[in-house]
């Protein structure tokens, strides 16, 4: 009896323990989040005080000048952007993870990314002489359509190659997204060594991402395609839980693992693609985050999900900071921020603690 | 009336019958255990009887209406599958690995009831002092019995189904000790007797010989013999199918076969 009694005391303590981590962890990272939006909002090249921000967004009257300006109209777009573009690669690739039952996948490799930089970088080097002329609109305009529409060719093509007779195989897909991948880089460079100096300037920039261009006007495009995927991405939690144990084994738990997987691939494609084609190429994100939350809280998709959002988010609006204060006036690409920050700290865990990620 | 039939059912992968021509009929409440050796289609079998493969030719039904037609999320409630050992992609946890059971068809069970169903499962499993580990630190032995709590907890989880629900069992003691083979054995024929048909693979004659109600033994993707083990079981058999010598003595005073191997017959083919 007394046996039963300290068995059922560890069952009762593992219970409380990970609602206790669930609760300590989804608050520690709001307050997180918002520390880091009012930083976002007060620092750049004209230093604002936390309370004027604070006064500026809930529309105080006495607060009209250059500061609310450079608030409303500048800062505020770009914080929104960075928190919806680095939600959406973190639970990006938390899924994919999810879907290819392998911590190392990401958006950047099964080649999503490197179809939407190649179709960017057609864009800027033969758009102003071949595109222009039959539509009549501006390189600059078309580059994030083309990315978002790079993105989804890529794949549908990927998805197209591994399905057969209706299943889809997850390793023919990942090694065909290398493949892929690899093809789309080679012909980047092609387009960069046959490019001019303008052209190629503009293709590092955008290689490297940034999100220097927030507008609400991009931010109107953007948000309704991520924000409906962030919200609806958690509706998939038991079913990647599922699929942990395999993908015979999610079906025989009742899982639908065809559509399952169907719906996975679209939505990482819309959601990496409206990401790639409103801020460039950022890496790391979509394989730190969902990383370190699984160290943090465990492997649970119906916490880990929503957390990457949120961490995802705070994450890329802490590296913009850095990316345009560090040089200021100038600014970095944010992707030299991420891939300088997140190499050296993602190699500081596989050293350290490396359970997480070879099991 | 069957619970599950299989008519001609056959599995056919690069020319080869994997399963030819299986015609098979499960019972609510019945232990049926497979024999045969190694590449016998044992395995194979079980994939077209839990739906997870499609059959080449023939069919597969359950409650008369063919295995595929079935909405997955409407067959989790009436099977459950326990494989060959399981390897888990990420570190869940032993509680989270059972509950993953019950979250496909549980949707409609209360947080605490699920937990009460969670916790009786891994008693019934004894893995309850295990609780809190990470599923990945387990030995194979404690990681099998987590997934047979696993499947107890799906089993409970559609109860509401309890007279059509199945068992499938792939070798599910072979990396148990005594003690255990004969508790998850004991568990399986409690489940029998409470209406549950179980299907199970095993190695051990003896083991499945005292506890299957039919024996089923299969070589070369082919039912060779089927029927309860004390009228099936005889050396001329075993040594066909094994290519062993076998020594069938009976046991419990006689009614029960006992099998004793005695020395190879032949180089395996």
């Amino acid at each position: 009896m007394s046996v039963a009694l300290e068995n059922s005391r560890i069952f009762v303590e593992a219970l409380t323990a990970k609602r206790r981590r669930s609760v300590f962890a989804t608050t520690l990272l709001v307050l997180c989040a918002a520390a880091i939006a009012i930083l976002s909002l007060k620092a750049g090249a004209v230093e604002i005080s936390a309370g004027r921000v604070v006064a500026i967004l809930l529309g105080s009257q006495a607060e009209t000048g250059r500061d609310a300006l450079v608030v409303l109209n500048v800062r505020l777009p770009r914080l929104l952007l960075g928190l919806l573009v680095g939600a959406a690669l973190a639970v990006s690739g938390a899924m994919m993870q999810g879907l290819f039952r392998n911590p190392l996948a990401d958006p950047g490799i099964v080649g999503v990314s490197a179809g939407a930089g190649l179709a960017a970088a057609v864009t800027i080097v033969l758009g102003e002489r071949f595109i222009t002329p039959v539509i009549g609109a501006s390189p600059f305009l078309l580059l994030p359509v083309g990315a978002f529409l790079g993105g989804l060719a890529t794949t549908l093509a990927l998805y197209g190659i591994a399905t057969r007779e209706g299943r889809t195989s997850v390793a023919t897909m990942l090694l065909a997204g290398i493949a892929l991948g690899a093809l789309a880089g080679a012909f980047t460079g092609l387009l960069a060594y046959a490019s001019d100096d303008r052209q190629l300037r503009d293709l590092t920039f955008w290689s490297l991402g940034s999100l220097g261009g927030a507008t609400w006007a991009k931010l109107a495009v953007v948000a309704p395609i991520i924000l409906p995927i962030l919200i609806a991405t958690p509706m998939l939690a038991r079913g990647l839980n599922a699929l942990v144990l395999g993908e015979a084994e999610a079906y025989h738990l009742g899982i639908g693992v065809q559509r399952l997987k169907t719906t996975i691939i679209l939505l990482v494609a819309a959601a990496v693609g409206a990401s790639v084609a409103v801020a460039g190429v950022i890496g790391f994100v979509g394989i730190v985050v969902p990383h370190l939350l699984r160290l943090a809280i465990g492997p649970d998709h119906r916490l880990l999900l929503p957390l990457c959002a949120i961490l995802g988010g705070a994450l890329l609006a802490g590296a913009d900071i850095l990316a345009r204060t560090i040089v200021a006036p100038a600014e970095l690409p944010i992707g030299i921020v991420t891939a300088a920050i997140g190499a050296p700290f993602f190699l500081w865990l596989l050293l350290h603690r490396n359970r997480g990620i070879v099991s | 009336m069957s619970l599950l039939q299989a008519h001609k059912a056959s599995l056919v992968r690069g020319g080869r019958a994997l399963v030819a021509e299986a015609d098979l009929a499960i019972a609510p409440g019945e232990l049926v255990v497979i024999v045969g050796p190694n590449g016998a289609g044992k395995t194979s079998l079980l994939k077209l009887l839990t739906g997870e493969i499609p059959a080449s030719s023939g069919r597969v039904t359950h409650d008369g209406i063919d295995i595929r037609g079935w909405p997955a999320w409407r067959l989790a409630a009436r099977r459950a599958v326990m494989a060959q050992a399981q390897e888990l992609a990420f570190p869940f946890s032993v509680i989270d690995v059972v509950r993953i059971g019950i979250d496909g068809i549980g949707r409609a069970i209360d947080p605490e009831n699920a937990n009460a169903l969670i916790a009786r499962s891994l008693s019934r499993a004894d893995v309850m002092h295990l609780a809190d580990r990470d599923y990945q630190t387990l030995s194979g032995g404690e990681q099998q019995r987590v997934q047979f709590a696993r499947v107890l907890a799906q089993l409970a989880a559609g109860a509401h189904e309890r007279r059509a629900q199945i068992l499938f069992l792939d070798e599910p003691v072979a990396s148990l000790d005594l003690c255990h083979q004969f508790a998850v054995m004991d568990t399986a024929a409690e489940l029998a007797r409470e209406g549950t048909a179980v299907i199970a693979i095993l190695h051990d004659l003896n083991l499945a010989a005292t506890y299957a109600d039919r024996l089923i033994v299969m070589r070369g993707g082919v039912i060779v013999a089927e029927g309860p083990p004390a009228a099936i079981l005889d050396e001329a058999l075993l040594e066909t199918v094994f290519d062993v010598r076998i020594s069938v003595e009976k046991a419990n005073g006689g009614s029960l076969p006992c099998i004793l191997p005695q020395k190879r017959r032949r180089q395996p083919a």
